[in-house]
């Protein structure tokens, strides 16, 4: 049987890592390898990680709401300072599980068969897993940066789903999720810089408590007010705490 | 209009080189590919980035249309040009 060991959150804005006004980053890079060296300690197999497209991987010819992949993996396409674009090791047995599981119980998935990846998942592919390829991911992406957006609840029964489908793997299987993505931010509007502290404190504090509730209640347009374009991405932290919905968070 | 083909057009010069190089060299020819109406086409060739912000498109788009065609350095200038957020939520700039 599988087990989901943990669930994990961290941004992957391409500022961190590109650095443009030369400030120590160190306290986010240690933070990537505090969860490196958490992974390794949960002893896990795999990780599932969610992300989101900013409009580089998929065209308006076709926009996914959740699209996992089958298949090979590698990134970040779009490669900045320290992430260089290469072969991300996957799991296909993880991965075809979790979308066979989806399709038996109502969850219709868009599929890719290899996939490219964005830094939404590059960074913390990169960052956060040990290199020896010993913990192999699965990818997910939903509809948090291009509407139509992905319903806030729908990301939160996304992870519930995976908690199933893992739980019912017939072989020994240690998975973490890992939600990547920020709390308030402004991308590409006249806001860009600008963050919320108030509403950041109200994400994290909610995170913390396990109160998927009080995320779960936003509506979209609060978040863009009070968090901008690039707060949508708290799906992704939704669908961490749908599989553990009795946790909290350190 | 529904701005669905403008779209489209701003994705391709955003995210292909070989793309915005057909632009360059011949824009007109390069936008007739495109079911764009004249206004439509204006706001593409005079790169009115936040008029097609105001009409619906995304940001993230639009950013990487104006870097594309300008470079990485031209961010400041982009920005200048934005609108926020909130004015398009009707809260005012």
């Amino acid at each position: 049987m599988g087990t989901i060991v943990g669930g994990f959150m961290m941004p992957h804005d391409p500022t961190v890592f590109i650095n443009p006004r030369k400030l120590d980053n160190g306290h986010l890079m240690d933070a990537y390898a505090e969860i490196r060296r958490r992974i390794v300690e949960l002893d896990a197999t795999s990780a599932v990680i969610i992300g989101a497209d900013h409009y580089i991987l998929f065209t308006p010819k076709c926009l996914p709401q959740i699209l996992i992949c089958l298949g090979e993996l590698n990134g970040p396409v779009d490669q900045l300072p320290g992430l260089p674009n290469r072969p991300i090791p996957h799991n296909p047995v993880l991965a075809e599980r979790i979308f066979a599981h989806a399709q038996e119980t109502g969850f219709d998935l868009a599929v890719a068969r290899s996939l490219g990846v964005d830094h939404a998942i590059g960074a913390p592919a990169h960052l956060c897993l040990p290199e020896d390829g010993s913990v192999t991911a699965v990818a997910v992406y939903m509809a948090s940066g291009v509407a139509p957006y992905l319903r806030l609840r729908r990301a939160y029964e996304f992870g519930a789903m995976v908690k199933s489908a893992v739980e019912a793997m017939d072989r020994d299987e240690r998975v973490v999720i890992l939600g990547s993505g920020g709390i308030s931010h402004w991308v590409g509007t006249g806001e860009m810089g600008r963050t919320n502290p108030v509403f950041d404190r109200m994400v994290l504090d909610a995170i913390v408590a396990g109160d998927a509730d009080a995320l779960l209640g936003l509506t979209d347009e609060e978040i863009l007010r009070e968090g901008g374009n690039g707060a949508m991405e708290i799906r992704h932290f939704l669908g961490v705490m749908g599989q553990c919905p009795e946790g909290r968070a350190k | 209009m529904s701005l669905s083909a403008v779209e489209q057009c701003i994705f391709d010069l955003g995210n292909s080189g070989k793309v915005r190089k057909a632009y360059v060299a011949e824009p007109d020819a390069f936008l007739a590919r495109y079911a764009l109406d004249d206004e439509e086409r204006a706001l593409v060739r005079g790169e009115d980035v936040a008029e097609l912000f105001r009409r619906g498109l995304n940001p993230m788009l639009l950013m990487g249309f104006h870097m594309g065609l300008h470079g990485p350095a031209s961010m400041g200038e982009y920005l200048k040009k934005m609108p926020t957020l909130a004015s398009t939520l009707g809260t005012g700039e």
